[in-house]
């Protein structure tokens, strides 16, 4: 970093159309939204300069999140609410910066500093489970070890879920207060007062160790349902990212703390 | 939350769905229900292409600042949700209410290229509008048509109601004026439409009839009403500095192929290049003023939080405050980190100084739009640029640091011989020689020189010098192309260049449709329902659904293509008064064949017809 410069990190929300933007242009949404607020960042040397910007953990296409952070470099600053609100006058509806702390000198990037993330799940209504999802919960938390395979486009291999689920609780929730304000385009409720699950897990999202909340879904599903391999196959991706409803809701550090630690500002 | 037309589950499944949902910085949200116009501006492509056109943003604004009217955005769907929307029956959208675009007062259609119009079948087969504009009912919305391809719109004449010829800021309020006493008086869609004729510009196709000689020319083209005129006149602004320019463009989350800031500096072009359409339709030049240019640039700049702006034209190195302009941007912007772009610069002493303070050197590549291989041949097309100016050029360049070169080549040019194309292969041969014959070994640091030659096949346009001009076959374009491709294989410095060429049938059928008439439409409508599509995208482009369909027709693509006109043969966009008169154009088809070179507009004028506007130098 350059002498004089300094790091804030900034705390957003993802929701409604936004959910829809993929990470890339969630970054480059992020460059403009700091132009037009004439947030005064620092930009890298050469030809082609740009913001001194980096991403926590990238978030899912579909997935909402109440928790999202990037760290980034300025030369100036005022004050976090200042900044805050010059952000958020220039926002795309659905994107809101919630907090912006300023970071000791020595705070590693926040994408090394995350460690693990928690994420809501709920069935796409007409997409409950027909297994029983609370007993798998029950199992998985009793079990011992939990092997899955993680397939990556380069390697496939077995790894510990037990290891990377910090954890993981069911709850009974009536579809009318799982979604206060309506379903998404295209879903009906037909019952407001039927009770469907809504689980609550805290996984690993370490660079290295990153879970998807879909990974442990289909996790649980495979200690309830036997299936044959060749099923298994069709199944691999299901249920995926149109079954699950997921909200990222917080991302932690190494000591399990939110990436911006509430009540810190400047 | 907004709603959105699609499914949450479909937008999850599809490829992109950003290009779906609206809301991007600067959509402009209305109440449906406190306007009286309701209007769907569609670019016949996919969103990236679409958003990256500079008339949109023009009209969006224009139309949005209306209090009375709200301009909304369609866009083709890509082919995987064009797929689910056939499967499932969803009518096609706007991005911001999500409303059906069959319930629009308007939907009007930019017409960029010939390429689209198969996905203008693709949008009101979507919407659920009949496809031809007599099948329409009251219910349905007027579909009107502007951009350039206006200038010969009978191809696609039938799928229209209006077309809008020239310059789209000039009357729109009267033809909104007109609906809206229509609509108050309760008047039908014909009525509108025949008032709608009356307005300068504006060309109701169903209000002309044709009729055909018995080699299928064209035997008379006339209104069918007397109070319809003979002669559709185009519009043009007349101040450039006094006309409606945005403030705040829209910004796209995806990126786009014009993913920045686009400031035109100034509209029509003083060189006279005799293949080109753009070069006459939109005479004469109209600059825009230095200080418009800056306010403008500010504007935009701090509305978008774009980190690059781009200088538009024909050939911005014919503004003539160009150096002004650029200093001032450099100066006001180096410290906010905003990259200049420069395209269509003629590459000398003071463009490669500006270059080099803009972009990066190391890797950007200059490119030279030589057109033909031979003086010969440039003088035919009135290309000015000599072999020297490229030499001297490209000599700088390369001192400047570049090793890069491109140039640009036509085939199938009139009047072209063997020897011409294969100057192609010389020419950029002698190119690359230039670099080492510039550069001593020493200071090379082991780089090669690239010279990239690339061709695409010469479409003679209407209103062009070239209009009567017979054009070469898909297999003539081929076999010309790979001469020249053999021959830069013999070239002394073959390892430094690089020769690639355009889709010869795509070309075939683009000269097709350029110069085309009304029967046409018949064969496009076809080629649309045996699966042609996105037919500018080489990977889509079904060219066996475009012969059946020739064949099912009964229409020979010769009779367009290869036929040399007559010049007293009545040709189909005849009724369109352009500005410049069929006189100057067959003047200057005289001058090709003869290889006379004219003088561009600010050296001497030639009587092309637009002084007439009383804007000319």
């Amino acid at each position: 970093m350059k002498d004089g410069n300094s790091k804030i990190r900034i705390k957003f929300n993802k929701h409604g159309l936004m959910k829809y933007i993929g990470h890339l242009d969630t970054m480059r949404y992020f460059q403009k939204v700091i132009r037009r607020s004439g947030i005064d960042a620092a930009y890298s040397e050469g030809f082609s300069p740009h913001q001194i910007m980096s991403f926590a953990q990238p978030l899912s296409v579909g997935v909402e999140s109440n928790g999202e952070y990037f760290d980034l470099e300025v030369k100036s600053y005022t004050s976090a609410s200042d900044m805050k609100n010059k952000m958020n006058e220039t926002s795309a509806e659905g994107i809101e910066v919630t907090d912006i702390t300023l970071l000791p000198e020595k705070t590693p990037k926040a994408m090394a500093s995350v460690e693990a993330a928690e994420y809501t799940v709920v069935f796409r209504p007409g997409h409950e489970p027909d297994w029983d999802i609370s007993k798998a919960v029950e199992v998985f938390n009793s079990a011992s070890s939990v092997k899955v395979v993680k397939k990556t486009k380069k390697s496939e291999r077995e790894i510990e879920l037990k290891d990377l689920v910090h954890s993981v609780i069911i709850q009974e929730k009536a579809l009318k207060d799982v979604f206060p304000e309506g379903p998404f385009s295209g879903d009906i409720i037909e019952d407001p007062e039927k009770k469907v699950p809504v689980i609550h897990t805290v996984l690993s999202a370490s660079s290295g160790d990153n879970v998807k909340p879909a990974m442990l879904i289909r996790a649980l599903r495979d200690l309830m349902v036997k299936t044959d391999t060749a099923k298994d196959q069709e199944n691999e991706e299901y249920p995926g990212r149109t079954e699950l409803l997921i909200t990222r809701e917080e991302l932690f550090d190494k000591n399990m703390k939110p990436l911006i630690e509430a009540g810190s500002t400047f | 939350m907004k709603h959105t037309a699609l499914s949450d589950e479909l937008l999850l499944s599809v490829e992109k769905p950003e290009r779906y949902i609206g809301n991007e910085i600067n959509a402009v949200y209305k109440d449906r229900d406190s306007v009286d116009i309701r209007f769907a501006i569609c670019f016949p492509d996919v969103y990236e292409i679409g958003m990256s056109h500079l008339g949109i943003q023009i009209l969006y604004d224009m139309f949005n600042k209306r209090e009375d009217v709200w301009c909304e955005r369609v866009y083709s769907p890509w082919t995987d949700l064009d797929k689910y929307m056939r499967d499932r029956h969803i009518p096609l959208f706007t991005l911001e209410s999500q409303d059906k675009v069959k319930d629009f007062d308007f939907l009007g259609i930019t017409l960029q290229y010939e390429m689209c119009y198969t996905n203008i079948l693709q949008v009101l087969d979507l919407s659920g509008i009949p496809l031809c504009a007599k099948e329409r009912s009251e219910e349905d919305p007027i579909v009107i048509g502007g951009g350039p391809c206006t200038y010969n719109p009978e191809p696609i004449a039938e799928f229209f109601d209006i077309f809008y010829i020239g310059e789209g800021e000039t009357v729109y309020d009267e033809l909104f004026s007109i609906y809206k006493q229509n609509k108050d008086q309760k008047g039908s869609r014909e009525d509108f439409l025949r008032s709608a004729a009356k307005i300068r510009g504006i060309y109701v196709p169903s209000l002309y009839d044709v009729t055909y000689n018995e080699d299928g020319t064209i035997k008379s083209f006339v209104p069918i009403f007397e109070d319809v005129p003979e002669k559709v006149s185009k519009n043009l602004v007349t101040d450039m500095d006094d006309v409606t320019y945005p403030d705040k463009p829209l910004v796209p989350f995806i990126q786009v192929t014009q993913d920045r800031v686009v400031l035109e500096v100034m509209r029509g072009c003083i060189r006279g290049c005799r293949f080109c359409q753009a070069g006459q339709i939109y005479r004469p030049v109209r600059e825009r003023g230095l200080d418009f240019l800056k306010d403008k640039a500010k504007k935009m700049l701090d509305s978008t939080g774009q980190d690059e702006i781009t200088l538009s034209s024909l050939s911005t190195s014919d503004y003539s405050e160009l150096r002004d302009l650029v200093l001032f941007l450099i100066d006001e912007y180096r410290d906010r980190y905003v990259n200049i772009s420069l395209p269509s610069l003629r590459i000398d002493k003071f463009s490669l100084d500006i270059m080099s303070r803009v972009q990066d050197v190391k890797k950007s590549s200059l490119t030279f739009a030589s057109e033909a291989g031979s003086q010969r041949l440039r003088n035919v097309i009135n290309k000015g640029i000599t072999e020297e100016d490229i030499m001297r050029g490209s000599a700088e360049a390369f001192k400047g640091g570049w090793n890069k070169v491109k140039l640009y080549f036509m085939l199938g040019l009139p009047t072209e011989t063997e020897e011409d194309i294969l100057e192609i292969s010389h020419l950029s041969d002698r190119v690359a020689m230039n670099y080492y014959d510039t550069i001593p070994r020493e200071e090379r640091k082991g780089i090669r020189v690239m010279v990239t030659a690339s061709a695409s096949f010469f479409i003679p346009k209407p209103f062009t010098a070239f209009q009567w001009a017979p054009m070469n076959t898909a297999d003539e374009f081929l076999r010309k192309a790979r001469l020249v491709s053999d021959e830069f294989k013999k070239e002394l410095n073959h390892k430094s260049l690089k020769f690639q060429y355009h889709e010869n049938k795509l070309s075939e059928l683009e000269g097709v449709m350029a110069r085309g008439d009304r029967k046409l439409s018949k064969v496009i409508r076809l080629a649309y329902e045996k699966g042609a599509m996105y037919d500018s995208w080489a990977e889509s482009f079904k060219s066996e659904a475009w012969e059946e369909a020739f064949r099912e027709a009964g229409i020979d693509k010769g009779f367009y293509t290869t036929r040399e006109r007559e010049l007293d043969e009545v040709l189909p966009w005849d009724f369109i008064d352009a500005g410049v008169t069929k006189e100057f154009l067959k003047r200057e088809w005289e001058n090709a064949k003869a290889g006379i070179v004219t003088p561009n507009c600010r050296d001497k004028c030639s009587g092309c017809g637009a002084g007439k506007f009383g804007l000319c130098y």
